[in-house]
């Protein structure tokens, strides 16, 4: 299969998921395909000149055909839901029961870059450790992430290819997406939602660290930051710093630089 | 009404109105047909600009913005200016008084309206090329508040004109669809029962009902951007006290979305299972089942629309329940492509040009059926939303109904549009090579979808992860250019044809339905001065006593009037 390795604990239910759908589909496709060509080889007109008008024993056929359909659909609603069941519509309660508690940060999509609000040391967001990150988003191996996510100016979609993440980020509503890596490294994230003219660039990583590295990462912050008090996370809709379109037409528009925007370009 | 006996003598008319301002469904249908080709060329060839960019942006031959522009422009062209005018205006038109023994449509007034007020939404949407700031570029899905803010995209007048030219194609069709529906129920032949309708009538019928049901919430909708974006209401656009929601947009878009999907895709299943029985020489098969399982499809179609939707933030428990019927919906299209079947096994089949490009219709729409499955599973949908493999899906569906049956139709109704024959040999090599070049076009996008590659990025090269399948995807913008080229075959036989083709006879096909006892071309108001009487079911081939030593039994005949 050509997608991405899964890294994820929950990115099973959509690979199997979709494996065995794609299997079913494709043997009945193959299936339909044969009978197909069957008819064209042994009914074209040199080889059948007399047409059999009434075909017999063909509702038998069809119901037998709408029978397996029917099984074949309820293969892929109980597969689907039971998936789903298992992924998104997991509650945070139940997550952090089963996996320890949550890494909460919060993602704002902005034209074209995620700026990414971390609780800092204490875990409370609002205080005065708060930090936001314009490049990355820094996780900690095999430990849950939750991401609540809003919008700055126009609809995004968060997408990890090799965590199975995908879900449309929204001005004036928060969504929730979750994982658990299991690989330390970086993995590209994507947006999925054309959001202008700078779309195919708003492109980011999540980079996921050894828990040890992931502590020593977060103290390091905490230090700096305190140094440089006062919450970094960006404003809210209306006090987009973004560039505007309108100011660069020619579309020129550099997804790095404008990172620096609106987001502490003290990350790193 | 046309069908008085004083009007079949009537004065010669004018070349405006024979031409130009007609009330004759003919010549309507071949506007709308001229109208919607021409839509198809151009909407083709934007593709075959943005798939070269694609293929070598070093060129530069666009920027960003005008790429999303394009691949807005191609989406919005090809399913509001193409399919609609070509399923509805040409393939309605055309067919439903030929075949129901009608002398015109019940208004053909309204008629002339429908056609003049489409083209003046093709003006419109024309125009939006030549504004400052281009088209518009949010997607033909058009999703606030990227549609409902000029800051977001640098595009102003580009909007307003989507959305007026899209408000005024509705009208037209809304326009047409009541003749469509009013005309097969009141303009009958005597003896053309509602169970002995061809099925390309019943199809446009159920098709322009469902665009009927489903488009006036979005044309409110669509007043509803214009003001959000021009007047400063908020009912997409999210305020500062957080009033408007931007998923109320997607809401009335897919409400008339899926629907108008179906509304897109049944009349070319209902020209596919005209020119089945024909070429198989059989009856078709279960007639009434296809009617009735495709008014299910239809009504179900209006509780599916959330499956576009389903990580769009919307509540994750509805999600589910949109997803089962969205699997349900695979029944009533699985009894219509066996029924299909079920015409050509047995039959005798003729392999004319015609049933070559319905046959290839069949096949990819299978395809475009069994992914559209795939999609409709809540979880496996999480990795392919907003991916190639969408792409994929929907250009198998409507590639089918739209492209390929419109080319079937031609085909096959050319005689009665212009009293001569397509040139089979042309036909049967544009045919074979554009379903060979769609297939190599489309099917690496499923695999290009599972890898990761999103939708309407103006370039990948820059994107690491995706560099593995950069070449499938270069080989998909190579043969996606030869796709669009070979389509000057069908254009170049169009245009021969229709000059110097072959003469055609009534019935060059030995098909049963009424239109085949009109002259080639009809003359206006059809039947001259005779009636026509409608004597049996609409597919009578091979039948069991044949009374005049043919292996067909034509619908009805004419009789002289006194
Ligand atoms: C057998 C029935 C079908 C099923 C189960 C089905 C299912 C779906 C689903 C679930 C999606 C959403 C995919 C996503 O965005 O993640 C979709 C997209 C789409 N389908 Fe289908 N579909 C079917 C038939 C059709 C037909 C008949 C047409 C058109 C003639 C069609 C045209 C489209 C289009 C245009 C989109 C993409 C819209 C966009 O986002 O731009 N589908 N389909
Ligand atoms: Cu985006
Ligand atoms: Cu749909």
């Amino acid at each position: 299969m050509p997608i991405m390795p899964d890294i994820s604990t929950h990115g099973w239910w959509l690979d199997w998921s979709l494996l065995i759908i794609s299997m079913v589909t494709l043997l009945v496709g193959i299936l339909s395909f044969a009978l197909i060509i069957l008819a064209l080889i042994y009914f074209r007109q040199s080889k059948n000149p007399t047409p059999t008008r009434h075909l017999s024993g063909w509702i038998t056929r069809l119901i037998i055909l709408d029978i397996s359909m029917i099984i074949f659909d309820i293969i892929i609603a109980v597969f689907s839901t039971w998936g789903w069941a298992e992924t998104i519509l997991k509650s945070e309660e139940s997550l952090e029961a089963k996996h320890g508690e949550a890494l909460t940060v919060n993602v704002t999509g902005r034209q074209f870059f995620w700026a990414f609000d971390y609780a800092g040391g204490d875990k409370a967001f609002g205080t005065a450790d708060d930090f936001t990150l314009g490049n990355d988003l820094v996780v900690e191996k095999d430990r849950l992430v939750v991401l609540n996510m809003t919008s700055g100016d126009t609809i995004h979609s968060f997408f990890v290819p090799h965590l199975r993440v995908k879900y449309d980020v929204i001005p004036g509503r928060t969504t929730r997406v979750w994982f658990v890596p299991k690989k330390a490294g970086e993995y590209p994230v994507l947006c999925t939602e054309l959001c202008g003219l700078g779309h195919y660039k708003m492109l980011s990583n999540v980079r996921v660290l050894e828990p040890d590295d992931f502590d020593s990462w977060l103290d390091s912050r905490t230090v700096t930051l305190s140094e440089n008090p006062g919450p970094l996370r960006s404003g809210g809709p209306g006090q987009s710093q973004t560039v505007h379109v309108s100011d660069s037409k020619d579309g020129s528009l550099g997804a790095r630089a404008d990172r620096n925007v609106g987001v502490t370009p003290r990350s790193q | 009404m046309a069908a008085h006996a004083a009007a079949v003598h009537h004065a010669e008319m004018g070349w405006i109105r024979t031409y130009i301002f007609s009330t004759d469904h003919k010549m309507i249908a071949k506007q709308y047909l001229l109208n919607g080709l021409f839509f198809a060329l151009f909407g083709g060839i934007i593709a075959l600009v943005f798939r070269s960019h694609l293929a070598m942006p070093e060129q530069e031959l666009l920027n960003p913005a005008r790429y999303n522009a394009y691949v807005t422009m191609h989406g919005t062209l090809m399913i509001f200016w193409v399919a609609m005018p070509i399923l509805l205006g040409f393939f309605g038109n055309l067919t439903i008084p030929l075949m129901i023994g009608a002398r015109d449509m019940a208004f053909p007034l309204l008629n002339m309206m429908s056609y003049w007020t489409f083209f003046i939404s093709s003006v419109v949407i024309m125009a939006s090329f030549f504004v400052p700031g281009g088209p518009f570029s949010g997607g033909w899905t058009a999703y606030a508040p990227l549609s409902a803010n000029t800051e977001l995209t640098g595009v102003n007048w580009g909007i307003n004109l989507w959305a007026v030219g899209l408000a005024l194609e509705f009208t037209a069709v809304l326009m047409g669809g009541i003749n469509f529906i009013v005309t097969p129920f009141v303009l009958r032949a005597r003896g053309m029962s509602l169970m002995r309708l061809p099925i390309v009538v019943w199809m446009v019928v159920i098709a322009s009902l469902l665009f009927m049901m489903s488009v006036g919430p979005l044309i409110a909708g669509t007043f509803m951007l214009l003001f959000d974006k021009n007047v400063g209401t908020h009912f997409y656009l999210v305020s500062a006290d957080k009033v408007g929601d931007p998923l109320l947009w997607q809401h009335l878009f897919w409400f008339f979305g899926h629907p108008e999907v179906y509304v897109i895709l049944i009349p070319g299943l209902g020209v596919i299972s005209e020119i089945f029985p024909a070429a198989a020489r059989k009856p078709l098969h279960g007639y009434k089942h296809i009617i009735f399982w495709t008014i299910f499809a239809g009504i179900l179609s209006f509780m599916v629309w959330a499956h576009h939707m389903f990580i769009a933030g919307l509540n994750p428990l509805a999600a589910v329940g949109f997803s089962i019927t969205t699997i349900i919906i695979s029944v009533p299209f699985l009894v219509i492509v066996v029924a299909m079947g079920l015409t050509l096994w047995g039959g005798s089949l003729r392999f004319n040009a015609a049933f070559l490009y319905a046959f290839f219709a069949y096949v990819i729409f299978i395809v475009g059926g069994l992914t559209g499955l795939q999609l409709g599973a809540t979880v496996a949908d999480i990795q392919l939303h907003e991916t190639y493999f969408v792409v994929a899906h929907f250009h198998y569906v409507i590639f089918a109904s739209v492209i390929l049956s419109t080319f079937a139709a031609v085909q096959w109704w050319f005689p009665k549009m212009f009293g001569r024959l397509m040139n089979e040999g042309v036909a049967k090599v544009h045919a074979i090579s554009t379903f060979f070049l769609f297939n190599i076009v489309f099917t690496p996008m499923f695999i290009l979808g599972f890898a990761g590659y999103t939708r309407r990025y103006a370039s990948y090269d820059h994107i690491p992860l995706l560099q593995g399948y950069a070449w499938l995807n270069d080989f998909v913008s190579i043969a996606g250019v030869l796709l669009i080229l070979v389509q000057f075959l069908f254009v170049f036989n169009f245009f021969y044809s229709m000059i110097a083709g072959k003469r055609a006879t009534a019935n060059p096909w030995e098909a049963t339905t009424m239109e085949w006892s009109a002259p080639s071309p009809p003359p206006h108001l059809n039947w001259g001065d005779t009636i026509p009487v409608v004597e049996r079911d609409p597919y009578e081939y091979a039948p069991e006593v044949p009374s005049n030593g043919a292996d067909y039994e034509p619908q009805g005949r004419l009789m002289t009037m006194r």
